[in-house]
């Protein structure tokens, strides 16, 4: 035992040392720290916004994509993990602080400024321009076979069908539950739940019949993709739009300069244009960010 | 009590677990099929010993997300869904069957084998009379293991939409929620406790006494 | 004496190397049908291997070795095998069979029939001295180290072959039950008729057992007649085991 004792300590003091080191820990030598949720749109967007600090102010900026979902991220910025990440107002509005839909996205935006900022200590941007809401989509030959264009027109043949979605659609209650609810919609089988990355395959392998995409997601239009209407008009708008903590905002004021030409630049189609870039043609993220930045004169 | 998770969450917990059973089951099954043929052919062929040994060893450490990943544009075996799900747990599967396959009939004592072999005992028969009951418990520790592994791995095929307890636990973790992370993570975690318990003693009983 | 018994295995200038090195050099002897052989010599002497070269377990490297008048090469190995019963030190029992099913075991392979093995092993229990009702039930884990070997002659008696080859089946057994076993084979040998290559390292057990001695030294069989005219060879080696034997003084 005495010869092992030199053994031991040794690897005492290097699990010591090993665990002490945190990569993650808050700040290193960076600036400010932003956070994206995890699918290819945030992506581009999380790049987005660190290209235009970088450019426009002196600070460093350490970029944490794909950190995780809404509720991560949420959690990430109020214990001051994160500094920054881009947030859509629906998304805020009816996940996070639970409010019923409000179809104003006007109304929606104001609501919602003012409680992030009393209650979280957080700045709620404008809108970078564009909608992303949630898209019920089916295949094209489906959409033709039944003649179908809405979510109540479909709702008599789904008990036929599969649903695939992702982890977080199938767990908010502004996601699944509460369509299913609206729409009275039933399906053969529970949902096939998957990461989001898969979903359109599924869609287009038969394995699923009905998915929640993005509703700028390129693969829609792509894949020759139904799009079915919320006649119901259950889901409330979701804009795009940087969410900062109030303290960082107080120690780099140049930050609101920087985003500010960003405001409003985007359409959806340019967002779907981008999307294509990145997952149809593989291109990296960082040099489509740049080209649009120039394209734009941002 | 409404709001424990086991009982919240019931009815799919009962729906997942069979799918994650069906998962585990199919690929323990066919692992077997395949593993312990193969652990024969090493303890005759030495010169395969190596090289079957290596690849085996080498799938398993493949990192399981990664495997699923990369099984996903294969043809046929590959994609989404139960399928790939299954193949990749095959793969984790063969290395502890075919090791044990291979370590149980090679540790029947030497003169056991011996006196089968002298006595006029073809290969086939000393393999199935003699060999493989003696090497059943280690073979069967090699089965065990591999299924412990497995329903552990299978709660990562529900990323590639293969079902099963990781549904619950992605689920949690994309909105922070334990509960639902528990409604997945413990029916697994008794899964394997179950499993490593029956098998052990099946172990047990087919031990014989020397 | 038994010379004008017919030949059951002929060894005709046999040798066996292995990686290159000699283990036997030029072995030609006889074993005649009926008679006890036993080889004696020292361990690494070559008798273990000039055993297993009749039941073809190892091959000649040059040589040929004849059983029943056919060549170990032209035979059906497993068929050769079933007609010579083969006894180790170790037993070789198997522990998942019983006893019956251990002592039955070639006759199930030839195809007899379960009545027909069941009378056998019972026969046979009381051949070897052990207590049929009592023993044919038992795992080889329950007996002791004489029982065992008692059944493992019983096992190579089974279907009745014409020769058995012993290879140090008592060396493990204490000094009683080895005597006990001695002498109650060489009566059970000679009622049988079996003719037996028997290896041993023991002079005291070759004198009890043996029609013939055949003393092995370095691979080379330097002395083969009775234990009569063994005592009176002067060939070092035999002076040296003779030594060994107690009650005889040289």
């Amino acid at each position: 035992m005495k010869k092992l004792f030199p053994f031991f300590s040794l690897i005492l003091v290097l699990v010591l040392l090993i665990t002490s080191c945190n990569p993650n820990s808050p700040h290193g030598n960076s600036d400010i720290i932003i956070a994206s949720k995890d699918f290819t749109e945030q992506d581009i967007l999380g790049e987005l916004l660190t290209q235009q600090i970088e450019a426009k102010t002196h600070l460093k900026v350490d970029l944490r994509p794909r950190l995780g979902g809404t509720f991560i991220c949420h959690n990430a910025i109020l214990t001051g993990k994160i500094d920054a990440y881009i947030e859509y107002t629906g998304t805020a509005f009816s996940a996070i602080l639970k409010q019923a839909t409000i179809h104003d996205p006007q109304i929606v935006y104001d609501k919602l400024r003012k409680a992030y900022a009393q209650k979280f200590n957080l700045e709620v941007m404008p809108g970078l321009g564009f909608e992303d809401t949630f898209a019920m989509i089916i295949r094209g030959e489906t959409a033709q076979k039944y003649q179908v264009k809405t979510l109540s027109e479909v709702a008599k043949y789904t008990p036929q069908w599969r649903a695939g979605f992702g982890y977080e659609f199938r767990e908010r209650q502004d996601g699944w539950p509460g369509l299913s609810q609206t729409y009275g919609l039933q399906f053969s089988q529970s949902p096939q739940i998957m990461d989001l990355g898969l979903i359109y395959r599924a869609l287009i392998q038969k394995q699923v019949d009905f998915i929640a995409g993005n509703s700028t997601d390129a693969q829609i239009a792509r894949l020759g993709l139904s799009v079915l209407e919320d006649d119901r008009h259950y889901f409330p708008p979701y804009q795009p739009v940087p969410i900062i903590r109030q303290t960082t905002l107080q120690k780099y004021p140049q930050l609101r300069e920087a985003i500010a030409p960003l405001i409003g630049r985007i359409s959806a189609d340019e967002m779907r244009h981008l999307n294509n870039l990145v997952e149809a043609e593989m291109r990296d993220v960082k040099e489509v960010v740049r080209e649009f930045r120039k394209a734009k004169g941002l | 009590m409404k709001d424990f998770f086991l009982i919240k969450y019931a009815s799919e917990i009962i729906e997942h677990t069979l799918e994650h059973f069906f998962l585990v089951g199919i690929a323990i099954g066919i692992a077997i099929l395949l593993g312990i043929p193969l652990g024969i052919l090493i303890t005759r062929q030495v010169n395969l010993r190596r090289p079957i040994l290596g690849i085996a060893n080498i799938l398993q450490t493949i990192p399981s997300l990664a495997l699923f990943g990369l099984l996903i544009p294969v043809p046929i075996i590959g994609g989404i869904g139960v399928v790939p799900a299954i193949v990749s747990l095959i793969l984790y599967s063969l290395l502890p069957i075919i090791r044990n396959t291979y370590t149980g009939i090679s540790g029947v004592d030497a003169s056991i084998r011996e006196a089968g072999r002298g006595m006029g005992m073809t290969d086939k028969q000393l393999l199935l009379q003699v060999e493989i009951p003696l090497a059943l418990p280690i073979i069967l520790a090699g089965v065990r293991v591999a299924t412990v592994i497995a329903i552990g791995i299978a709660t990562i095929a529900a990323a590639i939409g293969a079902g099963g307890l990781g549904v619950f636990i992605f689920r949690g973790i994309a909105v922070v929620n334990d509960q639902l992370i528990l409604a997945g993570a413990v029916p697994a975690a008794l899964m394997a406790l179950i499993a490593d318990l029956v098998i052990g003693w099946l172990e047990k009983k087919l031990t014989v006494k020397q | 004496m038994l010379v004008n018994q017919p030949i059951a295995v002929e060894f005709r200038g046999v040798t066996f190397s292995r990686d290159r090195r000699p283990i036997l050099s030029n072995l030609s002897f006889t074993i005649n049908q009926g008679e006890a052989l036993v080889l004696l010599g020292r361990s690494g002497s070559g008798k273990t291997t000039t055993m297993k070269l009749i039941n073809h377990l190892l091959t000649p490297t040059e040589g040929e070795v004849f059983f029943h008048g056919t060549s170990t090469n032209e035979w059906d190995e497993i068929k050769l095998r079933r007609k010579i019963g083969y006894v180790i030190q170790d037993t070789g029992l198997f522990p998942h069979f019983t006893v019956e099913q251990n002592i039955g075991l070639v006759p199930s392979l030839e195809g007899w029939k379960a009545k027909q093995i069941k009378i056998r092993v019972l026969e046979l229990l009381d051949l070897v001295g052990l207590e049929p009702q009592k023993f044919a039930t038992r795992y080889p884990h329950e007996l002791s180290g004489g029982q065992k070997q008692r059944v493992g002659v019983a096992r190579a008696l089974a279907a009745d072959p014409p020769m058995l080859l012993m290879d140090e089946p008592f060396a493990a057994l204490d000094p009683i039950t080895r005597l006990e076993l001695q002498q109650q084979f060489k009566r059970l040998q000679q009622e049988l008729g079996k003719t037996v290559l028997f290896v041993t390292h023991d002079i005291q057990e070759a004198f009890i057992l043996a029609t013939r001695i055949g003393l092995m030294q370095s691979g080379e069989l330097i002395f083969l007649g009775t234990a009569a005219e063994f005592i009176k060879s002067t060939h070092p080696e035999s002076i040296a085991f003779l030594k060994c034997l107690h009650g005889i003084n040289i």
